[in-house]
């Protein structure tokens, strides 16, 4: 079970991506979302994101068609 | 309509709206993103899209086996329209290309956006608009009474410029390396999207031109032909309405065949942005002349200059929209 979690399901392009990226960097070193995300290219934006950005990728979970849950942990600090 | 324009136009949609749905390509997303997060994925995907061809298309057309149009060059029209037009993609959420892809998923919020652009499209053509749009394109510059190209601007043969750009950015792309190719969706990764688009492009311009419409792939045109037909009844369908119909069923295959098919809809605020930003849209891809597809892919196949205005102009209003939108607020937060 991740700390926290963001419903970004129906949303349009970028706000999965936007809104990932701020509550991630709200996020305590170590602390974990589930971000549920319903488009494609969001899953991958938001998966190429966090990587990038050192964060780690938990998990990417199926939940359907077009229906994905993310988890995120955020860096460790420095 | 003859059956050839009309099940080449299908067929070339269908590819179309096949590819843009498994490579996620919306060069909405390939513009804004080397900015909001300095990531250049999909701007290699349109990069590499544009080069492949450019390069058919110079060869096809160097050997005399295609006629082709190149897109006016009316400046003041290419960077006001380019520049609405990228403000507009941002607000609301994809390019035209993207956004039909995404109505053939089943993204409501697209299909609003779709509705827009189309009555964007009619109030600068024919609506209200219709003024600015005929300032903004009164002043034509021609070189030695030819639409300005990138190869006539500079009095150098067209063959070795559509040969050269394609040769100098494949140099880079090939230097990036291809990267990750294992997406979390299970799409196609860029350079397989960037290809197959560049690929389909040609084959709509092999076959367009057959029918005597000589141009490639595009979206304003079509677009506007079918929202004339649904409102006034006037039937101007050529092949390129054709082809968007197609596009729409062959991202539908697509998605339904990969398990991507959902019936997706988001809050009214957004609905409402996403129907504004459409009509943003739609007005600035009428007054340019052109979309994304139909100059940003196509218009630069050809070399035009108006083209590369266009896209440079959408290139710096998709940022400055995404400047305001959302880096500005991200970086507040950050402070």
């Amino acid at each position: 079970m991740a700390d926290t979690e963001l419903d970004m399901r129906g949303e349009i392009c970028p706000y999965p991506l936007v809104e990932s990226k701020r509550a991630v960097e709200k996020l305590a070193p170590g602390a974990t979302i589930e971000v549920l995300i319903d488009y494609p290219l969001a899953l991958d934006n938001v998966t190429r994101w966090a990587q990038s950005a050192g964060h780690e990728v938990v998990e990417t979970r199926d939940l359907g068609p077009s229906e994905w849950a993310l988890v995120l942990r955020a860096k460790s600090a420095g | 309509m003859g059956g050839f324009e009309l099940t080449s136009g299908i067929a070339v949609g269908l590819a179309f709206g096949y590819a843009l749905q498994r490579g996620r390509f919306c060069v909405n997303t390939g513009f804004r993103d080397i900015l909001m997060v300095k990531d250049s994925t999909m701007f290699r995907a349109w990069a590499l899209a544009v080069i492949v061809q450019m390069a058919g298309v110079t060869i096809l057309s160097g050997l005399d086996l295609m006629p082709i149009t190149v897109p006016p060059f009316w400046w003041a029209a290419n960077i006001a329209g380019g520049l609405m037009f990228g403000v507009g993609m941002v607000l609301a959420g994809g390019c035209s290309s993207g956004t039909c892809y995404r109505v053939g998923e089943g993204m409501a919020g697209s299909l609003v956006a779709l509705v827009g652009f189309g009555l964007g499209i009619l109030l600068a053509d024919r609506g209200a608009l219709q003024p600015l749009q005929d300032v903004l394109r009164s002043n034509i510059v021609f070189v030695d009474g030819d639409q300005a190209t990138l190869a006539n601007v500079i009095g150098i043969n067209p063959l070795w410029v559509g040969l050269a750009i394609p040769l100098a950015v494949g140099i880079w792309l090939w230097r990036g390396g291809v990267g990750n190719r294992q997406y979390a969706s299970g799409g196609w990764a860029w350079h397989i999207s960037g290809f197959a688009l560049g690929a389909i492009g040609i084959a709509a311009w092999l076959s367009s031109s057959s029918v005597g419409r000589e141009f490639g792939l595009s979206m304003t045109g079509p677009i506007r032909t079918w929202f004339v037909l649904a409102l006034s009844g006037e039937n101007y369908l050529d092949w390129g309405s054709v082809m968007i119909a197609g596009l729409i069923v062959g991202s539908f295959v697509a998605a339904w065949t990969h398990r991507e098919l959902r019936w997706r809809v988001p809050r009214g605020s957004r609905i409402l942005q996403a129907g504004g930003g459409g009509i943003v849209m739609g007005v600035g891809a009428q007054i340019a002349g052109g979309c994304n597809i139909g100059h940003s892919m196509t218009g630069m196949s050809v070399l035009s200059l108006g083209s590369v205005v266009t896209t440079t102009s959408i290139l710096l209003g998709a940022w400055m929209m995404a400047y305001i939108l959302f880096i500005r607020p991200m970086a507040a937060q950050s402070a």
